[in-house]
């Protein structure tokens, strides 16, 4: 059958006319796309179908082992095409963006005579904020290349420099204050609670990690049930547990930008928590002999939220 | 959109045109009354400051109408727009070096001006019935309002900075509790970097407007909004 390829807003101009079958699968129409129009390469396109779907909005053909009959399309039909924008592996993206704190933050520790113009000596508590902060970095960078395996390739590329501004910025507000002359430190006691709450944070948050992993066999996008420990209560206990291992550091170094950017990760990660598990509850609904998400298993507070 | 929401933005928008013809008149009123001198300069935020404060705070809903969707205008530039008008006043309230000088005078009088063209074309656009001149209007003025704001509130800032930087107002330091420092000098040397960068963004933004404009001959429709083109999931985030 016959496909005609048209561009998307007002104009609907014809890009070109592909030669596909019912049991061809979004992958490979992205491919032959691709052969016709080496600019855009597979993961830079997306499909939709020129008729509106139940919803009256168009169907989006977004599984790329899916078939063009999965989508309905049988006969001679006309697609429109979007154009993602230039794509950026998540890896490339995950690097960049944490390799600035990693590098930012010692900064203020090791210059700090040269940026806040006067001698001075750190105390135990910028010493463990040091440690903590830098350690985080480094989990994340060793997690992204040994750990992660992704659903997608790759992202729009202008998410690299958005990433970039918040890590970095967040890492020069935080280490400014913390690594100060001036700093005050905490009693010994809330610093020891923050440094334990950061330890365990960190700790199951690599634990999450890798069961995640493990759900998803190498080279492959398979979605599993994640279960066993903590995604026994919560859906995401990798960002639960990124959450707390903040609230330690915020308790630890006692400064009003940590808290601040603690606040504003936990919101976003609460976000994607929540689309995240609405996506397991729709995949897994029990129906069509799939498995059942379990249903009191909570976003991201145990038992609570 | 639903009937009560736009009766609501239609009052909306003409209160603050209202306020906004006021305030340009009190302003005309003033220069007047000092014969249009240099001299009629001095008094001018005692004169109108009071109106300023009261219309620019109420703005403050445009960034509400904005979260809660009323207009489509996203959140973060309605934020910024406000936000550097509301900083502006507030220096003034608090910075009585900034009151008499002529920067003060230039501000007011670009805001009034643009406001008032600003406010009577949302609140007739609201039912398509924009008058060809009111739209020129909008898509023209800028051309000489937005330096002339610009200038007016960077000279404000610039006003205002010995007597900040003497009574070190807002400024906090350290040692403190929650180990923060504040400086209110310095954050406002650093404001005077985002109007260089946004001067020729927006300038460049609102020509390309006014091009739109006159090439449609006057049609001020509002852009087409289409479901197809919100972000794909692959650009969020996951692990």
């Amino acid at each position: 059958m016959k496909i005609t390829i048209v561009s998307g807003g007002a104009s609907k101009r014809t890009i070109c006319e592909l030669e596909l079958s019912t049991s061809t699968t979004i992958k490979e129409l992205k491919k032959s796309f691709a052969q016709k129009n080496p600019k855009y390469y597979v993961d830079r396109q997306r499909f939709v179908t020129s008729q509106l779907g139940p919803d009256n909005k168009p169907i989006v053909l977004s599984d790329d082992n899916k078939t063009l009959s999965h989508y309905k399309i049988t006969s001679d039909n006309t697609l429109v095409f979007k154009d993602l924008g230039p794509q950026v592996s998540w890896t490339t993206v995950f690097l960049t963006e944490y390799a600035g704190p990693l590098l930012i933050y010692p900064i203020f520790y090791f210059f700090g005579q040269q940026i806040y113009g006067q001698e001075y000596t750190h105390g135990y508590t910028q010493q463990y904020a040091l440690l903590c902060y830098s350690l985080h970095y480094i989990k994340r960078l060793l997690e992204t290349i040994f750990v992660h395996r992704f659903s997608h390739a790759t992202m729009p590329i202008s998410n690299i420099f958005k990433n970039s501004i918040y890590y970095w910025g967040n890492t020069i507000l935080v280490s400014y204050f913390v690594n100060h002359p001036l700093f005050t430190s905490p009693p010994p006691a809330r610093v020891l609670i923050g440094l334990c709450l950061w330890v365990v944070g960190e700790l199951f948050n690599l634990i999450s990690h890798i069961q995640l992993r493990n759900l998803r066999p190498a080279g492959s996008t398979v979605r599993q049930i994640p279960k066993g420990l903590l995604f026994e209560y919560v859906s995401c206990p990798n960002y639960t547990m990124e959450i707390l291992a903040w609230i330690g550091f915020s308790i630890m170094t006692q400064t009003l930008t940590a808290y601040v950017f603690t606040v504003l990760g936990a919101v976003q990660m609460y976000v994607w928590a929540v689309a995240k598990h609405r996506r397991y509850r729709k995949e897994f609904d029990g129906k069509n002999g799939e498995l059942q998400y379990p249903r009191n298993r909570k976003i991201i507070v145990p038992f609570l939220l | 959109m639903a009937g009560l929401v736009k009766k609501y933005l239609f009052l909306y928008n003409i209160v603050q045109f209202g306020g906004w013809t006021y305030i340009l008149y009190l302003l005309a009123a003033h220069f007047h009354a000092g014969g249009w001198s240099s001299q009629s300069l001095i008094g001018v935020w005692q004169h109108v400051g009071w109106w300023v404060t009261l219309f620019q705070f109420g703005a403050v809903l445009e960034i509400v109408h904005s979260l809660v969707g009323f207009v489509k205008t996203p959140v973060a530039t309605t934020f910024v727009q406000v936000f550097s008008r509301v900083a502006c006043v507030t220096l003034a309230i608090l910075v009585p070096t900034t009151n008499d000088h002529w920067a003060m005078s230039l501000m007011l009088t670009a805001w009034g001006i643009t406001e008032v063209v600003r406010y009577l074309f949302y609140a007739l656009s609201l039912y398509d019935a924009v008058p060809y001149i009111l739209g020129w209007l909008r898509y023209t003025l800028f051309i000489i309002l937005y330096p002339s704001g610009v200038t007016g509130e960077t000279g404000t800032i610039i006003a205002s900075l010995p007597y900040v930087k003497e009574t070190g107002l807002w400024s906090i330091t350290m040692p403190n509790a929650l180990n923060v420092s504040f400086n209110l000098y310095y954050t406002l040397i650093g404001s005077l970097a985002f109007y260089v960068i946004g001067l020729p963004w927006l300038y460049t933004y609102m020509l390309g407007q006014r091009k739109r404009f006159i090439q449609s001959g006057g049609v001020t429709k509002k852009p087409a909004t289409s479901s197809v083109t919100s972000s794909p999931s692959s650009a969020k985030k996951q692990n």
